[in-house]
């Protein structure tokens, strides 16, 4: 790779310009929206054509902050299942990324397609079937339940990733490790692992997004007793407060952004975006 | 250090039809360098990893010494092997590659830094032992690998292809590296490689290998004078072959009678001769003439081909004897003794 890179030509301060401009369009692109969000979530009135807000408020936070609202007990309960889906699909996608990126068998195009479906089948059309079935499970109504059902759409994409990671990936290097006196679970933690990391945190960071914002599953198999942040957010939004909506919003947005923030390094190119080590 | 035993030794890979390794059976004694030599697809590498435990055999036993190692999983059984491409951990250093076997092991963090601190200098790693793989070159990799392997004092050292990765200068400086290392410790070591070349340089024994199946076992200079097969002539570099049948101690061929100094059963016989063993001229025994089709200045000596029997030979002869011969039919002697009989039916 090193020596495929070229030096940049010309000059360093129009390269330093550029580099400038486009870091800015992008944190503007996504802090922008924020903006108003803030304003609206501290506004007490704010109507047209007034550019700021007429009147303060502070109501909306200390709504969200109390007891009575609910927020944070949603909060828990959707980091709680973003956490638990993205734990399972982990454990789920890992070995079957492996096979399919690993191994060769028959049906294995049909088998890729049939992990792709999901994507492509709206969760509506089989949520209902599923529904009768967790009625029959006593699954409905619970945190498990909704968890279980958030797999349906984050699976594949973790699977796709991993499939992606394993394809990309020195068994090798396994054996080499055996070989050196390593047994399988420290041969997976000291030589595995590492090597998929950045895939990992890659699917598990779209697994954790789309639980995380997961709201028609939710209201169906929670059956409005598993609230969650998109449930209340989609609540007060059509109640018209948008005060309460905008401070929502943000609580909504916090803990992807941060998520973002630490899992950037495993993103960038530098780290080989998906890891693997690569086949030699 | 152990012997290491090969009984019936057989693999077959799930949706094979040809086991890879066909029934192999193989002893390695104590501290002796073998080098399993073959062209690629033999099954050579594939008799390394069973003999690492990396794969299951389908049928036969891996002793070493007494013990029975056939079941025994590959972490515990204390043959390290050093694969072609080094495979050595990209995240870690030197220093934590080298180590990676003692930690495995469990043992305290001053034993393996002393441990690896003193391979690290046997190998002239230690300035480099805080980089990480990818900042080494191609044989201070090697040399990484090889440190990583050695530091366990394993009993049996696998080594695939050790040197075909290598540039020229580099590969002589490891082939001495390797052997001195091999010398003073005394390890029991099994390398594999495609290149005849390396296994004679290196090896104390070879056993070549096609078809997943031992062709031939010995001293390299056996299979220069005494090849098994027409086969393993020509792995080695000779394709001078003539066919004829034997009776007594003559053979009769396209382009006359040879005598020879064979005691294998008299039929029809392939005859083989080293290009080197081959003599210009008319000695009175043995002689024939061919036309010279090729003739070239190689400094010490020349090289020619000649046309023998519808077949092409080379000749390898002292560059003083050189007048211009290309184009002309030249006789040719071969002494009785470097004739070497291979009866038709082992080809």
């Amino acid at each position: 790779m090193i020596g495929n890179r070229r030096e940049l030509r010309g000059c360093p301060t129009c390269t330093r310009v550029v580099h400038l401009i486009v870091i800015s369009a992008i944190v503007g692109g996504v802090l922008l929206p924020i903006i108003p969000l803030a304003a609206w979530s501290v506004s007490h009135s704010w109507f047209f054509p007034s550019i700021l807000p007429s009147e303060l408020s502070g109501r909306a936070w200390a709504y969200i902050g109390s007891p009575l609202s609910k927020v944070l007990s949603a909060l828990a309960n959707s980091l709680l299942i973003a956490g638990l889906v993205t734990a399972a699909a982990a454990g789920l996608g890992i070995p079957a990324g492996r096979a399919l990126g690993l191994q060769r068998f028959r049906g294995k195009a049909v088998l890729e397609f049939l992990i792709l479906a999901p994507i492509i089948v709206p969760g509506l059309a089989v949520i209902m079937g599923i529904h009768v079935l967790f009625i029959k499970l006593r699954l409905v109504d619970t945190l498990f339940g909704v968890a279980l059902v958030h797999l349906l759409p984050s699976l594949p994409y973790m699977i796709m990733v991993m499939s992606g990671v394993f394809a990309n990936y020195n068994v090798e290097f396994e054996q080499q490790a055996f070989s050196l006196g390593a047994g399988k679970i420290r041969t997976f933690f000291h030589v595995t692992l590492p090597a998929i990391l950045p895939g990992v945190v890659t699917g598990s960071l779209f697994v954790f997004l789309i639980s995380w914002s997961q709201y028609i599953l939710t209201v169906l198999i929670g059956g409005g007793r598993v609230i969650t942040l998109p449930v209340l957010l989609f609540a007060f939004a059509a109640a018209g407060d948008n005060a309460v909506t905008a401070a929502l919003c943000i609580v909504f947005l916090a803990p992807a952004v941060l998520i973002l923030v630490f899992t950037s390094r495993y993103l960038s190119g530098e780290s080989g975006a998906m890891g693997g080590f690569g086949r030699l | 250090m152990s012997s290491v035993t090969l009984q019936k030794l057989s693999h077959n890979y799930t949706g094979s039809p040809r086991p890879a390794v066909d029934s192999i059976d193989f002893s390695i004694q104590k501290g002796e360098l073998v080098s399993l030599l073959g062209p690629s697809g033999c099954g050579k590498t594939t008799t390394l990893k069973l003999i690492a435990g990396l794969l299951k055999p389908t049928s036969g036993g891996i002793y070493f010494d007494d013990h029975e190692v056939t079941d025994v999983k590959p972490e515990h059984r204390e043959a390290v092997m050093v694969f072609q491409n080094y495979l050595l951990f990209p995240y870690m250093s030197i220093e934590e590659n080298v180590g990676f076997g003692l930690r495995m092991r469990r043992l305290n963090k001053r034993d393996i830094a002393g441990q690896v601190g003193q391979m690290l200098s046997m190998m002239g790693l230690e300035d480099l032992k805080d980089r990480k793989p990818s900042q080494l070159s191609g044989g201070q990799q090697q040399r990484a690998a090889l440190a990583r392997a050695l530091v366990l004092q394993p009993k049996v050292l696998l080594l695939d292809e050790p040197l075909s990765n290598l540039d020229a200068h580099l590969r002589d400086e490891m082939r001495e590296l390797i052997l001195s290392i091999q010398r003073s410790i005394g390890v029991t070591t099994i390398f594999v490689t495609h290149d005849q070349e390396e296994a004679v340089l290196l090896a104390d024994r070879i056993a070549l290998m096609f078809d997943g199946k031992i062709q031939q076992t010995g001293k390299s200079k056996l299979f220069y004078e005494k090849p098994a097969s027409r086969r393993i002539a020509s792995f080695f570099g000779n394709n001078n072959f003539l066919s004829g049948f034997k009776e007594n101690r003559r053979v009769t061929s396209n382009i006359g009678d040879f005598q020879v100094e064979s005691d294998e059963a008299d039929g029809p016989v392939t005859l083989v001769i080293r290009p080197e063993s081959i003599l210009l001229g008319d000695r009175g025994i043995n002689s024939f003439t061919a036309p010279v089709t090729r003739q070239i200045y190689m400094g010490t000596h020349n090289r020619y081909r000649i046309e023998v029997d519808g077949t092409e030979w080379e000749i390898m002869a002292p560059a003083d004897s050189a007048a211009a011969l290309e184009g002309k039919r030249v006789a040719f002697s071969l002494p009785p003794e470097k004739i070497w009989v291979i009866p038709e039916q082992r080809n």
